[in-house]
Parts: structure tokens; sequence; C-alpha cells
């Protein structure tokens, strides 16, 4: 787009850079955990999510983007960078492809196989205690409470909420690996 | 750091708990613990997916929170002010919405196998009208007086 074109004006303005730090802070851990789920390694991740950030922000301040989706469009970025780069190519996660709301790119085999590993590990969590099910579950519906918190709202030390989360992790774990 | 990374250990790194520094360059280098975090990644991302799937009825991934051109530049406040998804539409809303429809149907219906209103009665008139699942009938059956055109009967 040219400066200071007719067109431009009709795009806002940039965001301020405090706010695109909020949002960063918001949606890192699921760049990242997308990144993981990749094969892409930690200061890797954390290189490639720093691009699709600067690269994303770049765009939103020249108003080559309409609609700000996130963390859809970093992640997708990011995965562009780590594709062109070459080093995991084609061992993109099924289950994230398989998940996304919007990308129907993902082929339906890919979906298919995500949805499989999605009811393997809905299987292995029905076969856990309620209890248990109910201490995993509080961990994810708010994951924004530290698990002391969390522990003592449900009446159980640290130790065993932590223990009992392993627990359950383990099992999950195993059913998924199972799977493949 | 060179020991590897502990179940719990990986379940912190995916999740973004503790104090992440402290592992990441020993999985940038081991690459059984490199897996090992990337099979981790699968089941924190299943798992995620299937909490979602509980409380909002699709396990797709929330990525997208579509503005409209016009929308102004999202500060974080405005972020945290945008409407929540619409709801999924579930199987009772369908099954209320059908049972409407039918409902409608056998009222629009009921009026014609009604035996013809003889000159000089009233005519029973409904109406009826399904919005989103909910049913509102009005009926209006009795003396109707129809005031003239002249104001008097």
């Amino acid at each position: 787009m040219i400066e200071g074109s007719p067109l431009q004006e009709a795009v806002s303005p940039p965001a301020p850079d405090a706010d695109w730090d909020a949002l960063i802070r918001t949606h890192e851990r699921a760049v990242l955990l997308a990144l993981f789920a990749r094969g892409v390694r930690p200061t890797r991740a954390r290189e490639l999510a720093a691009d699709a950030w600067s690269g994303l922000y770049e765009s939103w301040r020249h108003g080559r983007l309409p609609v700000l989706e996130l963390p859809g469009l970093v992640i997708a970025h990011a995965a562009l960078l780590e594709r062109r780069e070459g080093r995991t190519a084609g061992r993109a996660a099924p289950l994230e492809q398989a998940l996304q709301a919007v990308d129907l790119s993902a082929s339906p085999e890919r979906r298919a196989e995500g949805r499989q590993q999605l009811r393997r590990v809905e299987e292995a969590l029905d076969h856990c205690s309620p209890r248990a099910r109910e201490l995993f579950a509080a961990s994810y519906q708010h994951p924004e409470l530290p698990q002391a918190v969390l522990a003592r709202r449900l009446g159980v030390s640290l130790q065993r909420f932590r223990q009992t989360l392993c627990e359950v992790r383990a099992r999950l774990r195993t059913a998924l690996e199972d799977g493949e | 750091m060179s020991a590897h990374l502990s179940a719990e250990q990986l379940s912190w790194l995916v999740r973004g708990e503790g104090d992440l520094t402290r592992w990441e360059p020993h999985v940038d280098v081991c690459a059984e613990c490199a897996a090992a975090v990337e099979r981790e990644a699968h089941l924190e991302l299943a798992v995620q997916a299937l909490f979602r799937e509980q409380r909002c009825g699709t396990s797709a991934i929330p990525h997208f929170k579509v503005l409209p051109e016009d929308a102004p530049v999202p500060t974080s406040r405005a972020w945290r002010a945008l409407p929540e998804e619409a709801p999924v539409p579930t199987s009772r809303a369908w099954r209320a919405l059908a049972g409407g429809a039918v409902l409608a149907l056998v009222l629009a219906v009921l009026p014609a196998m009604a035996p013809e209103p003889t000159a000089g009665t009233d005519v029973p008139c409904a109406g009826v009208a399904v919005d989103g699942g909910a049913l509102l009938m009005m009926a209006a059956v009795g003396d109707v007086e129809t005031p003239s055109a002249h104001g008097t009967p």
C-alpha cells in the first residue's frame, strides 16, 4: 500500500506497543505449544514466535490486516516460517490441524486422526476416578489460579493435588502413545 | 542440566508453569527430551480441546475473533470487552425449534378443518409467531365487533 494513500487513511492506526505486549503475553503460550507440537525445540520456538509477532505487527501497522485473529494468525505465521526453514517439514501436528476453527486446509485424514486422538484421551479420562477427574478438570477450567489455591478450594493438600494431576496425565499419555 | 526431564517437568514445560529457562537449554540439545516435549504438547492440545469441547460443545481452537473492518484498534481493554462467542445450537434448542414449527403447522391447519362459520357469527382468528424456539400464540376468539367505516355498527 502506498504511504498516505486514501486507502491507508481508512485503516485504523497502529496499536500502541503496550497493547501488543498484552496480546503477546496473553497468547504466547498457545503459540509455543503449537510449535512444540510440531517438533520445534524451545529456543527455536521462541525465535519463531518472536519473528511471527514482529511480522504480524508490521502487517497491522501498514494496514494489511483488516482483521486481527489471535492466536490463530500468529500460529499460522510461525508455522509458515518454520516450514520455510524446512527443519520439521511434514511434521505438522495432526491434532493441531484438526482442531483449527477456521482453517479447513487440513486433509480429512488429518482431521480424522486428530479426532481419534481426542477420543482416546477422553476414554482414558473416563476411566479415572471422579475425584481425580474433578481435580484434573479444575486445573484446566481455572488455569489462571495457582495450584495451591485450587488445592485449597478442592480440599486437598497441594502435594496430593499435584500427585493426582501427574497420575491422570500419565494415564492420558499412555492412552495417546498406545494409539500411535 | 544433564538429566532428562521428568514427566512432571514435561507437563510444566508445555503448560508454561515454573521456571522454563531451567529446562529449555537441555531440551534444545537432547533429542530424547525434545521428542518427549513434542508428545507432551500433543497431549496438552488434546486435553485442552477436550475440556473446550465439554465447556462449549466444540473442540475447535478459539483462535479467531473476527473483528469488523471498522472496528477500533484492539487495545487490551477492548479485547477483554469483546462479546462472547455465539452459543452453539444444542440438540435441545433444535428440538424446541422443530417442536415449535410442528405446533405452528398444526395451528395453521386447524382453522381449515373447522366448520365454516355461519353468517353473522364472529370469526375466530389465531396468529402464531415462532422465533428462535419460543412459541408465541395469540388467539382472539369471541365477540369481536368490527367498527364500520362510519363509526357506527
